[in-house]
């Protein structure tokens, strides 16, 4: 994809390199040090994230993806025809249009048992599970039209995800990433925190924020629940940070040999040693911060925050669906 | 909530977007005019024009043309209009409506429509040029047959070099200089075998100073069993191999290898490319097919299945056939049939009946694995089974007549509930459980019990009726269940099972068969699989050869061994140039047609269509024989040239397209992987066999629904990368790091991305950090005592050439450095008080541990070099 551009960033950057014999470790991280200019196309060094498509007028994307969350019938998307049909079998059209996953256990109609009412001057009606939310409509846009013929998981995420039911098409963030850009340096420019509730994530892994025919610089960045919260992160046990900075500096041999231009220098260690594991270990808290508070709809502040610090789409898996203090929504 | 989001904030929630983009503004392919003296050609100027912003509304798609007008067609192109216009009048620019509307002043009037792009002054010219001198039409270059072309005359004896030469010549450049010897044969050992050579290869190579020096290395790198692995993995990347379904379960596939192992064998045998492709798309239908032929219709078997409970199990067979039919249009055509699946294609000669036509050929298909017992299982089994048999009959005998006739009930049963959806839950469950259940976890094909009901009984096969009957005594439905008790089946079922456990095993092979009761295909009405529009038969696009039914089988109905003997027929004008691309593409970089994925109008033009079509009629006169076609172009000196880069080459080529030097190329995931294990010592290098789970943080397993990563022990973990389990849904992470494709559809060609992950992953995966420790180990034990000795072994084994005595006096100071802090740390272990920041840095670790971790040091450096992970 592409090509003439990526080339060209490559050998300008090639170049730069001095044909090569220089570590990976430190090439990589040009990744890291795109500047404003470079974001916004003018400068394309960073062979990682071509030049963005657009002029962004979004300086943060955020995707909130809670998976088994509370229904939309009980929550914002009031069915009146459903309160008619209350106890009913399910309608006939229904049932032939599509099956459902759970077939034949659902075959009776079962209307919200909560309030709507409009709020606010537009009027959108909310249910009365949602009091914070229904004081903000006014500054909510709610999109009610969106329908979906996926009765199982990975492919209705999928559909969600990346606008098709199949797998193997890059994903929404990637696109994001690709058309915007990221102004982000110190972070990756597409990241993914997952929820953990102890067991896998109940949907189609890591094709939801993979980049799929895209460049794996378009993939999400997992920040991870238990371990390190981007792998391999930590250095290992058996050294300490002055032995994995002078080990950093020694991949860095031939920019010490052959003297380069001194933007490579920029390269500093800091980055790799204290800037990215630090950005990353402050989400990771901010991510199990969104889980502790999982009975509210609203992401922690502390989380947006450090959303200010950075740049570029960001999903999160929120499981409800496992999680019984769900169970008095329904 | 909403206040923290701010305006900038953009809050894009799950029940609230849809994103609509189009791949094709996104990925449009910029092809540019080349710059040569003549006229204006149509294929290679005005085409691309054309194609790129007229053909959406002004193409071959039918149902989407717009005031009635083609461009695609000289005919339709410069006929009257509705509208009484003419949009091309040969030879007069001023009176065709095609150049006054892309020009026009007035943005309503003007072509293409906004939000399209305004052509470029040059491009207009172009249009003109091309009008005046005539407009003529050319057919798109790549459905002209192969013809095979004069060799150009030149000093160069190797044809490959001659047609470079002329190019180069043209354009005023000279090709470079050779590579070092060490630099070739670490290219081309790395090639063709996806290792590097060890230093012993290439003491060997510089001390042999004859002039068939290299011939002698490539001769033996083609004949070496690693050959087949890494020719293997170039092509399950085509066909999209993984090792589990997919989908939400994700469940396991333990005999996804045979076919894996089919490809490794077949690549080391040169199975020559035609009978490859036979095997492959109809091994099953050959007349002297054998278990060996049928294990190559694998290939069919990499689409993904859904069993979750509530799938259609007809929505999801059709996507498997459809995934069939893109991958086979990719792999073969080098074509994106898949934009047919909907509509007519919108710019190349593709309608959507045609791709039904070739889908049709994939819907007759369905998945059964076959009984392919290993040479170690054979004997074995084959003597077991007699007696096994006669036994199982003798536990079925009692029952044997009251099951068959509820057997038979429930196969009716069965097969009204799936023409009579709706009518009974219970039932419809029971099919759906049907197809859900069959074979989950052991690969088996998952509508295969289908197939057996469908198949009369008398001809299914005795291992048919067999499985059918465990399945039935497994999963018998609850209204047999006082018949069950009656008889005694939950007994009789222990007893069968004791005997199959028993059974000596026979590992079996995913394949695909002929559908038993023959299949109608259908048009689908927007490509939704329960709209059907026109009836279609299996057939082949129009802008193609004709199909060959006459083979000899007098079948009145195409199969897939036509389609597959049609795609390797000499009059074929994609399969051997496709072929020949990609294989160009592994070798330099980037192939003569750089979308290897698309040889259709929307791809690039070959940048030396000349030789791509000498390497396509060599490659079908050497019977089709890739090992030859590979050993042809890393003979040339094209191939052998260094690949530094040049400053006049940054300028007049920064591209490489006319190849003026050789390409650097950043290693694949598994040859940056098995590169390390081969410098360590770790490398299992053993052959083949089922796929093995390698270290790796148990987060990544997570991803998925409920994946379990359970390492395997001893030395299989260090085996090649070929051989590294694939879970679809959460794959081995230090691939997907370093641009593993996603294994869920067909992938030409691989991204090579550079990102932070990368640098971590080298730094600090255990598994790198493993495998410095063992290449300090061997260091110390290997090399004499000096620490100059020890860095030029270590340097020498990991990058095969020794150090630059800057590089070396650098590493000595990095050692030493090293050896300075391990001491302090060292000492900050031993004294216990009081703590310093050293030891609150880090947890303290036996002492003994830290002896010779400067070594270690060293090799994980070595390990994270640029240059280690490029060839160049």
């Amino acid at each position: 994809m592409n090509d003439e551009r990526t080339i060209s960033t490559m050998l300008a950057r090639r170049r730069v390199l001095m044909n090569g014999r220089y570590g990976i470790g430190a090439a990589s991280l040009w990744s890291l040090m795109r500047s404003d200019a470079s974001a916004r196309g003018e400068d394309s060094q960073s062979p990682a994230v071509s030049p963005c498509q657009f002029a962004p007028r979004a300086k943060n994307v955020i995707f909130l993806f809670m998976m088994g969350g509370p229904s939309h019938v009980d929550l914002f998307d009031p069915k009146p025809k459903m309160a008619e049909l209350h106890g009913m079998p399910m309608p006939a059209s229904l049932i032939q249009a599509k099956k459902s996953a759970t077939g034949g256990i659902l075959e009776t109609v079962l209307a919200s048992r909560h309030r709507f009412r409009p709020r606010g001057q537009c009027g959108m009606e909310i249910s009365d599970l949602l009091p914070h939310t229904s004081r903000d409509v006014d500054r909510l846009c709610l999109v009610r039209s969106m329908h979906c013929e996926q009765s199982n998981h990975d492919p209705a995420q999928l559909l969600m995800h990346c606008g098709t039911p199949l797998f193997g098409s890059p994903s929404m963030g990637s696109w994001i990433t690709y058309g915007l850009g990221s102004l982000s340096q110190n972070m990756p420019g597409y990241l993914v925190l997952l929820s953990d509730d102890g067991h896998g994530l109940e949907g189609a892994g890591s094709s939801l924020w993979g980049s799929g025919y895209m460049p794996s610089s378009y993939r999400g960045v997992t920040f991870r629940s238990t371990g390190d919260a981007i792998l391999h992160l930590q250095t290992p046990e058996e050294f300490t940070q002055q032995m994995q900075r002078s080990r950093i500096d020694a991949i860095r041999i031939s920019i010490n040999l052959r003297k380069s231009e001194p933007g490579i220098r920029r390269f500093s260690r800091e980055l790799m040693l204290t800037r990215w594991p630090f950005e990353c270990r402050r989400l990771r808290l901010s991510c199990c911060r969104l889980q502790t508070k999982r009975l509210r709809l609203e992401p922690p502040t502390g989380l947006i925050r450090s959303r200010l610090e950075h740049s570029g789409p960001i999903a999160f898996s929120h499981d409800a669906w496992s999680n019984a203090a769900f169970g008095s929504f329904i | 909530m909403v206040r923290a989001f701010r305006q900038h904030v953009l809050i894009l929630a799950a029940f609230g977007l849809v994103l609509v983009m189009s791949v094709r503004d996104v990925f449009g392919v910029q092809n540019q005019p080349l710059e040569t003296a003549g006229g204006v050609r149509f294929n290679r100027d005005v085409l691309p024009i054309l194609a790129e912003h007229c053909f959406e509304c002004h193409g071959f798609d039918e149902a989407h043309r717009e005031a009635g007008l083609r461009l695609d067609l000289s005919e339709s192109a410069t006929s009257e209009l509705p509208s009484g216009m003419r949009a091309v009048v040969p030879g007069n620019p001023s009176a065709s409506e095609l150049l006054r509307r892309v020009v026009h002043s007035d943005p309503e009037q003007r072509m293409p429509p906004a939000p399209g792009k305004t052509l470029s002054s040059q491009q207009v010219q172009t249009l003109t040029d091309w009008i005046t001198a005539g407009a003529q039409y050319e057919k798109h270059w790549a459905y002209q047959p192969i013809q095979r072309p004069d060799v150009p005359a030149a000093v160069d004896t190797h044809p490959i070099d001659a047609f470079i030469a002329r190019e180069l010549t043209e354009r005023g450049l000279r090709p470079s200089p050779p590579a070092d010897r060490i630099t070739l044969i670490r290219r081309v050992t790395l090639d063709l075998t996806g290792l590097p050579p060890t230093m012993e290869d290439v003491d060997s190579f510089l001390a042999d100073h004859s002039e068939r020096a290299y011939e002698r290395v490539v001769d033996g790198l083609l004949a070496s069993p690693h050959f087949g692995e890494r020719w293997a993995r170039w092509w399950l990347d085509l066909a999209h191999y993984g090792d589990s379904d997919g989908y939400l379960q994700d469940f396991l596939r333990p005999v996804a290898w045979r076919y894996r192992q089919w490809v490794i064998d077949a690549f080391n045998a040169d199975l020559p490319f035609d009978q490859f492709t036979i095997q492959q798309l109809a091994g099953d239908l050959l007349p002297n097919a054998t278990v060996e032929t049928r294990m190559g219709t694998g290939f069919l078997r990499n689409t993904l299945s859904n069993r979750e409970g509530g799938a259609d199990l007809e929505e999801y067979r059709v996507n498997q056939v459809l995934d069939r039919t893109a991958t086979v249009a990719t792999t073969w055509l080098g074509l994106t049939a898949g934009c047919a699946q909907c509509h007519d294609h919108k710019f190349d000669e593709f309608t959507q009946k045609e791709f039904y036509q070739l889908y049709a050929f994939f819907n007759d298909a369905d998945e059964e694995n076959v009984n392919a017992a290993l040479p170690e299982e054979r004997e074995k089994y084959a003597a077991a089974q007699n007696d096994h048999a006669q036994r199982r009959s003798q536990v079925l005998a009692p029952v044997q007549a009251q099951l068959d006739e509820l057997m038979a009930a429930w196969e009716a049963k069965i097969l009204y509930t799936e023409l009579h959806p709706g009518e009974d839950f219970a039932w419809d469950r029971n099919l759906e459980l049907l197809g859900l259940q069959w074979g989950q976890n052991l690969g088996e094909g998952q509508l295969e019990g289908l197939h057996i009901i469908k198949t009369p009984r008398a001809q299914r096969t005795q291992s048919q009726q067999d499985r059918l009957v465990d399945y039935f005594l497994t999963a018998t439905p609850a209204d047999y269940t006082k018949t069950v008790e009656q008889l005694g089946l939950t007994k009789i079922k222990a007893e069968l099972d004791q005997l199959q456990s028993q059974l000596p095993k026979a590992t079996r092979a995913p394949a695909m068969v002929r559908t038993v009761t023959g299949r109608q295909s259908f048009v689908f009405v927007r490509g939704d699989f329960r709209r059907h529009g026109d009836v279609v038969v299996p057939d082949t696009p129009g802008s193609l050869p004709m199909l060959n039914l006459n083979d000899g089988r007098s079948l009145t109905r195409a199969d897939r061994l036509h389609l597959a003997k049609w795609l390797v027929s000499p009059e074929h004008p994609l399969t051997a140039r496709v072929t020949v691309n990609r294989l160009w593409q592994e070798l330099f970089g980037r192939g003569l047609v750089a979308t290897s994925e698309n040889f259709g109008v929307r791809g690039d033009r070959p940048t030396h269509p000349e030789l791509l079509d000498w390497l396509a009629s060599d490659l079908m006169q050497q019977k089709w024989s890739i090992k030859s076609l590979l050993k042809t172009i890393v003979l040339s000196k094209t191939y052998r040239q260094s690949s530094t880069s040049r400053d006049d080459l940054a300028e007049l080529d920064p591209q490489n397209r006319w190849l003026a030097r050789q390409q650097r190329i950043r290693l694949s995931a598994e040859a940056i992987r098995d590169s390390a294990l081969l410098a360590s010592g770790l490398l299992n290098a053993s052959i083949g066999g089922p796929s093995l789970k390698p270290l790796q943080p148990d987060s990544v397993s997570k991803d998925g629904y409920a994946n379990v990563w359970k390492p395997s022990e001893g030395r299989d973990r260090y085996r090649r990368g070929i051989y590294t389990f694939l879970q679809r849904t959460s794959p081995f992470a230090q691939f997907v790091t370093f641009d593993l494709p996603d294994t869920s559809r067909c992938c030409t060609r691989r991204e090579r991305s550079n990102t932070p992950l990368q640098a971590l992953t080298l730094l600090n995966d255990p598994v790198f950090f493993e495998m410095a420790k063992a290449l300090a180990a061997q260091t110390i034990a290997n090399a004499a005592k000096s620490d100059a000795d020890r860095i030029h072994y270590a340097f020498r084994t990991v990058l095969l050439r020794p150090p630059s005595p800057e590089e070396s006096d650098r590493l000595l100071a990095f050692v030493a450095e090293q050896r300075a802090l391990i001491q302090k740390r060292h000492a900050a272990i031993t004294a216990p008080s009081p703590a310093t920041a050293e030891s609150i840095e880090s947890p303290p670790v036996d002492a003994q541990a830290m002896v010779d971790r400067e070594w270690v040091a060293l090799a994980s450096v070595l390990f994270n070099l640029d240059e280690f992970i490029n060839r160049e």
